[in-house]
C-alpha cells in the first residue's frame, strides 16, 4: 500500500480549458499588437517564467517597451487580467478533486505537488483552496528546475520523508512526468478526468501508463 | 426500452464520444502525431499548447466545407502546418503529411465502445436512425469499420454544411433528409450545448456520459451507455 500521492497541478488538478483564457492572443489584442510580435517575447522567455527568472510582471514590461506600449496602468491592468485568469481556473475544478484529496487526507497519506508554473501561476496554487492539502509543494518557479529534471522528483521525495517506492504519482502526462516517476520506481498513474472532457492536452492517452478515469480512482491504492 | 424512446420513430446519434473515442484521448494530437512530436512537446508549457491548438482550429472552423477525404487531408496537412509553427516543433513537410495522412484515414484512431455494434443492431430494426455529427469525411469510413454504417438511413456531417452544433441548420438537415417532425426524434449527444440545440428544434434530447460524471442539471434524460436503450 502506498504512504504518499504527489500530483501533477495544470490538466491533473485543474484545467486551463473550463475558464475564458487570458493568454497570449488576449494579451496581444489588449496591448494593440500582433500577436506574432507579442510572442518574439513571450514564447523565448517561456523556460526563463518556468524557471523564475523572470516574472510576468518583467516580461510584460519588455514586451510593451520594445514595442512603444509601456504605460503604467496598462502594464497593472494586463498583470491583474492574467493572475485573475489563473485564479478563475480554481473555480472550476472536476468536482471530485476536494473529495479525492480529502480521503486521502482522512488516511492519514501525505500529499506532494510537483508543477511547471509561472510565478503568477504559483500565486494563485499558493492562494487556492487546494493549497491546505499538500505537505510538500515544489514548484518550478521557486526551485529553478523543471519538469522533467529529476532533481524536482527528488527534493518532493526527500521533503515528504518516504522512499519513491512508497509513492503514486499522478499526472496528465505531460513533460515526461510519468516516465521519470516510473523510473524513480513510483507507480505513475495518468489522469484522464480532464482528457475527456477537453481537447488539446499537452499528450493524449499514453498506454504504457494506468490510466485514470475519475479523481476518486485514486483512493483505491490507498 | 428506455420509456422515452416508446413514441418515438427516429433517433439520431452523435459519433465522438457517444459511438466512439479517440484512441490517443485527443482527436487531433493523434498517436502518430504524438509519437513524432512528443518528445519536442515536453518543454512547452501546457498553456502554449491549449493556445496553438485552439489557434490552429481556428481554420479548421473557417473552412469546414470539405467534400471528400483528399480535402480532408489537405485541411490536416494545413492545421498540423500551423501547430508545428506555432509550438516550434520544426516538423518536416514528410512529417507533417505523415501525421495529416494518419489522421484522415487511419482508422486504429478511433475505437467504437463496446456495447455500440449490437445496440445499434438492435434498435435498426424499431427506428430509423440518422446521425447528427460535427466532423469530416472520413467518419463515413469510421461508421463502416464499426459495421453500423448500414444501419443509418441518413447522414448529416458539419463538413457538408459548413457549420458546426448546434447551429440549426444541423437539426434542420437531419430532420429533412429523414422526412421526420422533431416530435417523433431523439438525439443522443454528450454535449449539453448540442442537446440544447436539438431540444429547441422539438427534438428530444438524450445526454449519454459515458466515463464522465452525469451532469444531473442538465435536465435531460440521461444514459451512460447506449445498452441502456434497449434494456
Amino acid at each position: 500500500m502506498k504512504k504518499a500521492a504527489i500530483f501533477d497541478m495544470y490538466e491533473t488538478l485543474i484545467t486551463l480549458w473550463n475558464s475564458k483564457p487570458y493568454m497570449g492572443r488576449e494579451l496581444s489584442e489588449d496591448i494593440g499588437i500582433p500577436e506574432s510580435k507579442f510572442r518574439e517575447i513571450w514564447d523565448l522567455t517561456e523556460d526563463e517564467r518556468t524557471l523564475g527568472s523572470k516574472t510576468l510582471e518583467e516580461v510584460l514590461e519588455q514586451v510593451l517597451r520594445v514595442n512603444n506600449r509601456y504605460n503604467v496602468e496598462l502594464h497593472q491592468n494586463l498583470v491583474k487580467k492574467r493572475i485573475a485568469s489563473k485564479v478563475e481556473a480554481f473555480e472550476h475544478m472536476h468536482p471530485d478533486i476536494i473529495p479525492m484529496l480529502q480521503g486521502l487526507k482522512d488516511k492519514n497519506i501525505k500529499i506532494g505537488l510537483i508543477t511547471n508554473c509561472f510565478n503568477e501561476e504559483r500565486d494563485a496554487i499558493r492562494n487556492s483552496i487546494l493549497f491546505q492539502y499538500f505537505d510538500v509543494v515544489c514548484m518550478s518557479c521557486e526551485l529553478g528546475i523543471k519538469k522533467p529534471d529529476q532533481r524536482i522528483f527528488e527534493l518532493c521525495i526527500e521533503q515528504l520523508e518516504i522512499s519513491p517506492e512508497d509513492c503514486l504519482y499522478c499526472g496528465d502526462g505531460g513533460s515526461k512526468e510519468l516516465e521519470v516517476a516510473q523510473r524513480m520506481n513510483m507507480l505513475p498513474v495518468q489522469a484522464l478526468w480532464y482528457l475527456k472532457e477537453n481537447s488539446r492536452q499537452p499528450v493524449g492517452r499514453l498506454s504504457e501508463f494506468i490510466g485514470v478515469q475519475n479523481p476518486m480512482e485514486i483512493l483505491e491504492y490507498f | 426500452m428506455l420509456e422515452v424512446l416508446r413514441d418515438k420513430k427516429v433517433i439520431f446519434f452523435d459519433i465522438g464520444y457517444t459511438l466512439d473515442y479517440p484512441a490517443s484521448g485527443d482527436w487531433f494530437f493523434v498517436n502518430k502525431f504524438n509519437e513524432i512530436a512528443g518528445n519536442r512537446l515536453c518543454d512547452i508549457s501546457s498553456e502554449r499548447i491549449i493556445e496553438a491548438g485552439k489557434k490552429a482550429m481556428d481554420y479548421l472552423e473557417k473552412n469546414h466545407l470539405v467534400k471528400n477525404e483528399e480535402e480532408e487531408m489537405a485541411q490536416f496537412i494545413h492545421y498540423y502546418s500551423d501547430i508545428s509553427k506555432l509550438l516550434n516543433l520544426n516538423l518536416s513537410v514528410q512529417e507533417i503529411e505523415a501525421v495529416a495522412y494518419d489522421k484522415t484515414y487511419n482508422m486504429d484512431n478511433y475505437i467504437p465502445y463496446s456495447d455500440v455494434k449490437d445496440t445499434i443492431e438492435i434498435l435498426s430494426k424499431t427506428f430509423k436512425l440518422g446521425i447528427i455529427s460535427d466532423t469530416w469525411p472520413g467518419a463515413t469510413r469510421q461508421l463502416k469499420l464499426m459495421g453500423i454504417e448500414v444501419f443509418f438511413s441518413f447522414l448529416t456531417f458539419s463538413c457538408d454544411i459548413g457549420v458546426f452544433k448546434p447551429d440549426e441548420r444541423m437539426y434542420i438537415d437531419a430532420l429533412k433528409k429523414m422526412g421526420c417532425k422533431p416530435e417523433d426524434a431523439v438525439f443522443i449527444d454528450d454535449v449539453v450545448i448540442n442537446l440544447e440545440g436539438a431540444a429547441k428544434m422539438g427534438i428530444t434530447p438524450i445526454l449519454i456520459t459515458r466515463e464522465n460524471a452525469p451532469k444531473a442539471k442538465a435536465g435531460f434524460v440521461t444514459i451512460k451507455t447506449l445498452e441502456e436503450l434497449v434494456k
